[in-house]
């Protein structure tokens, strides 16, 4: 569904993103993880039309989308869900819903309403709350919902366990998990690599703008270059024990 | 980390963008954990980003054999020794000439290796219901023991040997009622040599196929084995560098052997320019690996020429496929399974005699297989022998090349027009022992 | 181009200056740097009267004259804060009406009315200037606004003393001992030697060290207190000074015209005045009397559209800020440039232009050489820590961004400082260097504690610091960036600066010998003249640290460094930085690029939400599972 090569970005003149390359399938959920600084929110950035790219293609259902507008590209089913959620805080729960599906028109908006509540309990109980006031748990499923709202074939989760509690994390994580099985392709990326790990099947790890490491989450999990794409390298010399 | 289905809707498309992604990763491990690669790329002003398509891999040098001998022991591994659980030694037979050649497998590499080893095993439907005898020299080709490990992870069930006598290796084909057998060539025309002459009836064995490698097989080799036993034989390719079989193998329909290209790129390049040739040309297979973790190579030249075909196999398969090796870039020869250079063999004698004015390697093939060497040599006659008489000459060096080579080999000191012209290869003459059809003689492995 | 013009514009950006400046060089003391074309001025201006024969002309230059010296103060102060003064005719009014009374009134003699008259503007200006500047934004325009409408309503209302609205007449003209300026003429030879020599005064001032500040401070206000300088005390200064120019210029017109009123004084003055300025080149000195005599002259262009005279005024304004935004002087000197070869896009520097030592990295995994971990080598204790920090504790709104963190580094020891996205490394960084005010806990620099000094006051006293976007002067060239960093290594002030006197020149040469041992040390000894735009981003660093290095500090705080540099880039200056530890100074280093960190520090310690979780060499931290689930997360059994 999605497919990625070369892809390159920078700040001014800082590199970001060299050359990297990745791709999701149709119904998958595949994590992108690495450590503050990886680039892992410049890349989706970069996916989404946020912020342009010096080098590489990308190919979203078969059709290159790294020159289309940010609109554009929602349009056509790709819709991220930014970091630190980015709600409109005082409007209320429904408001924000309903701007997530505005390009798809008011029938719409009000048939997925209904999914989103029985996806979302919490926010159905909360709907006439300013979303300001909601707790960072149900900040992040509003967030969620309300990129659902503009009905994606792609969800680009932006570290959605980003100053969550544990326990909130794995309802987000649930949730997350839901949805795919409903057949939304899901590309996860997070600073949390062992949660990401845990519900992604493939995952890629991000060093400084680079692809060190790629492969199934269980390969991935208990893998020594994971943990030294965060901490660095741990030895000297070959043959240190 | 393997292809979801070699069979299943994954385009070529696909299979590059996979392709594509491993190579960078491999690259930047390369870059960034391994010195020789990092000053490489440095001297070249190259990063690991600067290879952003498949193409671009040309920019970037080959890898010799000669560069895994000179970083010996650790030089080129991309993990510390903690991470690796295998370590494998490939020894160029001639001690002390060369650094051995250490090669560092990771948890990962060793399940790859295995997995690959599997693959090899259904493309040619060899299921858990099998009984497989695996039978190699371990000490020669320790990559048998992957083979080992792929037909437990199958389900077959397995019958490990050794190749010490062909007789009781048929005794336990016929009592444990095995149906595969995997082996090199030379054993696998021992053993029917030991049939025909035993008497023993094919019928008698359960046999339904063979697997010969890791060296090349000779289209005679495989015609006579098929013949006496009656089963179809499939060739597999490895490097002998890389010690593990599984880099490519053959299907059922038997038109060339599918490389597992998820696990590694390969280049046809022109064995003398370097220069990158299109897919279905002949020319050096030169191979970047894509997943290995313990020890990354880029741009390895095999050494061995062969033809690369991408299009789909009559079996279903998309995975690219290689011709038999068609012929060496060098003048390497194997003879018996053991690999060596004729210019070691110079080194060797021009070292024990200073006199020594030029020599010929004859090797006796077997069904395109070498089986033995003789060793003519001419010499000045005014110098001293060295070992004091003729016999003792021929002793002493007798007894310095089976050291070096593990092989008996026959020397004999001729007149300077006793000499046969030189065939193909340095210095090398092949005589074959058996029948040979009206076609040219394939150059031995 | 002469050399020191180009430093007088503000540098249109892209175009390089190959010859970059030669500013406060050494020079004959005395000598104006620009003096080729003062000389010029001085010429144009003496053989003028000559050719000119109408009264009127030299009326029309006299009024140019006595604008130009308002504006030269306008634009010296733009120049230094980057703001604009909507009061200046207040204090040209000031001038003229203090003098005039005192003058007339009192029958005071010239000389002491005019020092009564530049007393109290200088300190009304100094009144005004001191709280406003103080405080980040615009308020000092809206000040001086203010300003300038309260002093026309006292000009107006306090009739008995300044005549009111119908003005002040009877005011003496000027005598010079026996010289009596009575004619326009005679003015004229008065004022514009004045003129010429104040603006020679304020070319000097902008080329000495003291200039150098000030534009360092307009550029980037907060990197320049971080090298000690105190920004707000010379702003302050700045302002009162161009305050003086417009007394000056006010006492001057007062006894020429020798009637004064306060309509001529009104903000509508002002906003001519800052259209001068705008026009010429907003902080272009030369650019200010080109602007002057062109505005000057316009409205006697324009006498037959009278009521349309204010609107063609403000379409000019429109149109120079659209078409010349840097103003029609710098576009005008910037022509012959444009002809020229056309400059090179800055990042893609060429290879000849990259540092001579870029530098091999090193053979970080060879397998022979000797084990050398820096944390195994260095002794346990070391005496007195360079800097301690302790118990350091920040909130934001609700946000805890720093608790209780404790720190110390040692001279010659690197200590890394690393932490998950927001755990407060930077907060830590900029509390440190006085740009943050702690809620609790003190920083101490060699047992001194830091408590309540401001980040100039902090520098001084011996901490460095380089920043994650590299924050070099680009209006600068490579030399003066590194002479900023010596700034304090210098005393020589605005009097100094403003008449070169011998010692400035002296100071100034070796300021920059050490600057020039400094660059070559840094391998950008070849770049001296460049452009700060024309390096690449590897040279931009080495230069950050080569002026944060400049000023010798006890402890240098190391900002992401390696941020944005490929690997060859990074070990060179890892390597850079190496050496700057083993000539003792101590380092914090904030980075993300953990190779980096890891291979260089000493110790390292970590930060999640704000507190201290873990502490020891490389090693131990890569290994301690607090840290690994900091960066991590924790693995969930039994999640899938």
């Amino acid at each position: 569904m999605l497919r990625v090569a070369g892809l390159s970005a920078r700040y001014g003149s800082i590199p970001v993103l060299r050359k990297v390359s990745f791709h999701v399938e149709a119904g998958e959920i595949v994590a992108l993880v690495g450590s503050n600084g990886a680039g892992k929110s410049t890349l989706l950035r970069t996916l989404s039309g946020l912020h342009p790219l010096t080098d590489g293609t990308i190919l979203f259902r078969g059709r290159p989308i790294q020159s289309l507008s940010p609109a554009t590209i929602v349009r056509l089913g790709l819709v991220q869900v930014p970091e630190a959620r980015q709600l409109f805080p005082n409007l209320t729960v429904l408001e924000n819903l309903e701007l997530g599906g505005y390009i798809h028109g008011r029938k719409h908006v009000a048939r997925c309403l209904e999914g989103m509540f029985s996806l979302f309990p919490v926010l159905s109980r909360r709907k006439r709350q300013k979303a300001g006031t909601l707790s960072g748990g149900e900040q992040q499923m509003l967030s969620i919902a309300r990129a659902l709202m503009a009905k994606p074939a792609l969800l680009l989760l932006d570290e959605p366990s980003l100053g969550l509690a544990p326990l909130v994390i794995d309802e987000i994580y649930g949730a997350v998990l839901a949805l795919s099985a409903q057949g939304v392709t899901i590309l996860l990326v997070e600073q949390n690599a062992m949660g990401a790990l845990g519900i992604a099947r493939r995952a890629y790890v991000l060093e400084n703008g680079r692809i060190v490491l790629a492969g199934d989450s269980e390969e991935l999990m208990g893998h020594d270059d994971v943990r030294r794409a965060y901490l660095g390298r741990d030895y000297r010399h070959k043959w240190e024990r | 980390m393997m292809f979801p289905d070699p069979f299943g809707p994954i385009s070529r498309e696909e299979m590059r963008q996979w392709q594509l992604e491993r190579l960078q990763t491999t690259l930047n491990r390369a870059y960034f954990q391994v010195d020789f690669y990092r000053k490489r790329m440095d001297a070249l002003g190259l990063l690991p980003e600067d290879v952003a398509a498949l193409e671009d891999l040309r920019t970037l040098p080959f890898t010799a054999r000669r560069d895994l001998a000179d970083h010996y022991p650790y030089g080129l591994f991309a993990v510390p020794l903690r991470s690796i659980v295998r370590l494998h030694t490939s020894t160029s037979t001639f001690q002390g000439k060369e650094n051995p050649i250490v090669l560092g497998f990771t948890r990962h590499d060793v399940e790859m290796w295995r997995s690959l080893a599997v693959r090899l095993f259904e493309q040619v439907e060899v299921t858990d219901r099998d009984i497989v005898q695996v039978a190699f020299n371990y000490s020669l080709f320790p990559g048998a023991f992957t083979f080992n490990q792929a037909v437990e992870a199958l389900g077959a069930t397995l019958a490990p040997a050794a190749t010490n006598s062909a007789t009781i290796q048929l005794q336990v084909l016929q009592d444990f009622r095995c149906t595969v057998l995997a082996t090199t060539a030379a054993f696998a025309l021992h053993i029917a040599d030991t049939m025909e002459r035993t008497g023993t009836e094919s019928s008698r064995l359960r046999l339904r196929l063979l697997l010969v490698g890791p060296e090349p097989l000779p289209d005679p080799a495989r015609a006579r084995i098929e013949s006496v036993l009656g089963v179809p034989v499939y060739g597999l390719y490895g490097v002998t560098e890389m010690v593990e079989p599984g880099l490519a193998g053959e299907c059922t329909a038997r038109d060339g052997l599918h490389l597992a290209e998820d696990q590694f790129l390969a280049e046809v390049v022109h064995p003398v320019t370097g220069e990158p040739l299109p897919a279905g040309s002949e020319g050096e297979l030169v191979l970047t690996t894509l997943t290995a973790e313990g020890y990354p190579l880029i741009r390895y030249r095999t050494g061995d020429v062969t033809v690369l075909r991408e299009v789909p196999c009559p079996c279903g398969r998309k995975t690219a496929r290689l011709s038999p090796v068609l012929r060496r870039t060098d003048n390497r020869v194997s003879v018996r399974g053991i690999p060596f250079y004729p210019e070691d063999i110079e080194l060797l004698l021009r070292r024990f005699d200073s006199g020594l004015e030029d020599f010929r390697l004859v090797i006796s093939t077997v069904y395109g297989i070498g089986d033995q060497i003789e060793v003519l040599l001419t010499r000045t006659p005014a110098q001293d022998l060295p070992g004091g008489g003729r016999s003792q000459y021929l002793d002493l060096l007798r007894s310095q090349l089976r050291r070096a080579l593990g092989l008996g080999v026959r020397v004999q000191m001729v007149e300077p027009d006793q000499l046969p012209r030189e065939g193909l290869g340095y210095r090398t003459v092949f005589r074959s022992l058996t029948p040979v059809p009206d076609s040219p003689l394939p150059s031995p492995p | 181009m002469k050399p020191g013009r180009t430093l007088s514009a503000a540098p249109p950006p892209g175009l390089s200056n190959e010859d970059g400046s030669r500013r406060g060089s050494v020079g004959t003391p005395f000598l104006p740097s620009d003096w080729r074309m003062l000389g010029a001025l001085t010429a144009l201006v003496l053989a003028l009267p000559l050719i000119i024969r109408t009264d009127y002309t030299i009326l029309l230059l006299n009024i140019i004259g006595l604008n130009s010296l308002v504006v030269l103060g306008l634009n010296l102060m733009i120049r230094a804060t980057g703001q604009v003064s909507l009061g200046h005719a207040a204090f040209y009014g000031l001038g003229a009406y203090v003098s005039a009374v005192v003058g007339v009134t009192f029958q005071w003699p010239i000389l002491p009315s005019l020092l009564l008259a530049l007393a109290v503007v200088t300190l009304m200006g100094f009144l005004l200037s001191l709280p406003t500047l103080r405080l980040e934004g615009h308020y000092l325009v809206m000040a001086t606004l203010g300003f300038n409408i309260i002093v026309t309503i006292v000009f107006n209302q306090m009739e008995d003393i300044t005549g009111g609205p119908s003005g002040f007449p009877g005011i003496p003209k000027l005598s010079l001992g026996p010289w009596r300026i009575a004619s326009d003429r005679d003015f004229y030879f008065f004022l514009w030697p004045l003129v010429i020599l104040l603006l020679a005064l304020s070319l000097n001032l902008m080329n000495s060290r003291t200039g150098r500040a000030l534009e360092a401070i307009h550029e980037r206000e907060l990197t320049t207190r971080t090298l000690g300088i105190p920004t707000k005390r010379y702003k302050v200064a700045v302002f009162t000074l161009s305050t003086l120019y417009a007394g000056i210029g006010g006492f001057c017109y007062a006894h020429y015209v020798t009637f004064i009123s306060p309509k001529t004084f009104d903000i509508f003055y002002s906003v001519q005045l800052v259209t001068m300025a705008v026009v010429g080149g907003m902080g272009n000195l030369w650019g200010g009397l080109a602007g002057a005599a062109l505005l000057t002259c316009l409205p006697e262009l324009l006498q037959k559209f009278e009521d349309f005279y204010v609107l063609l005024y403000g379409l000019m304004l429109m149109g120079v800020l659209v078409f010349f935004p840097q103003g029609l002087l710098p576009f005008l000197t910037s022509l012959p440039g444009r002809w020229k070869k056309s400059p090179r896009d800055p990042w893609e520097v060429p290879s000849s232009s990259r540092p001579a030592e870029v530098g091999a990295p090193g053979e970080r995994n060879s397998p022979e050489g000797p084990d050398e971990d820096p944390g195994s080598a260095a002794p346990v204790h070391q005496g007195p820590p360079a800097m301690s920090v302790r118990d350091l504790s920040v909130h934001f709104g609700g946000l805890q961004a720093l608790y209780r963190v404790s720190l110390e580094v040692h001279p010659g020891r690197i200590v890394g400082l690393i932490g998950p996205n927001g755990a407060g490394k930077t907060t830590l960084l900029n509390v440190v260097s006085g740009l943050l005010k702690p809620d609790s806990g003190e920083v101490f620099l060699k047992e001194r504690s830091l408590r309540g000094l401001g980040p100039h006051e902090i520098a001084a006293a011996g901490l460095g610091r380089t920043f994650q976007s590299v924050q070099v002067y680009h209006r600068m060239n490579v030399l003066d960036n590194v002479l900023l960093g010596l700034h304090l290594r210098g005393r020589s002030g605005f009097w100094a600066g403003c008449w070169r006197t011998p010692g400035a020149g002296r100071e100034e040469r070796r300021l920059k010998e050490e600057a020039l041992g400094l660059l070559e040390s840094f391998g950008l000894g070849s770049r001296e003249h460049w452009p700060v735009g024309r390096l690449s981003l590897l040279e931009q660093k080495l230069l950050e640290l080569a002026r944060a290095r400049a000023s010798d500090p006890s402890v240098l705080l190391l900002d992401e460094p390696a941020g944005g540099l490929n690997p060859r880039e990074s070990q060179c200056l890892v390597e850079r930085i190496s050496e700057l530890r083993s000539q003792g100074l101590a380092m914090v280093l904030v980075e993300h690029d953990m190779n980096v960190v890891m291979g260089l520090a000493d110790r390292v310690v970590v930060l999640q939400h704000g507190t201290r979780i873990a502490e020891g060499t490389p090693r131990e931290v890569q290994q301690d599972p607090r840290v690994i689930a900091a960066y991590l997360g924790n693995r969930k059994p039994g999640v899938r």
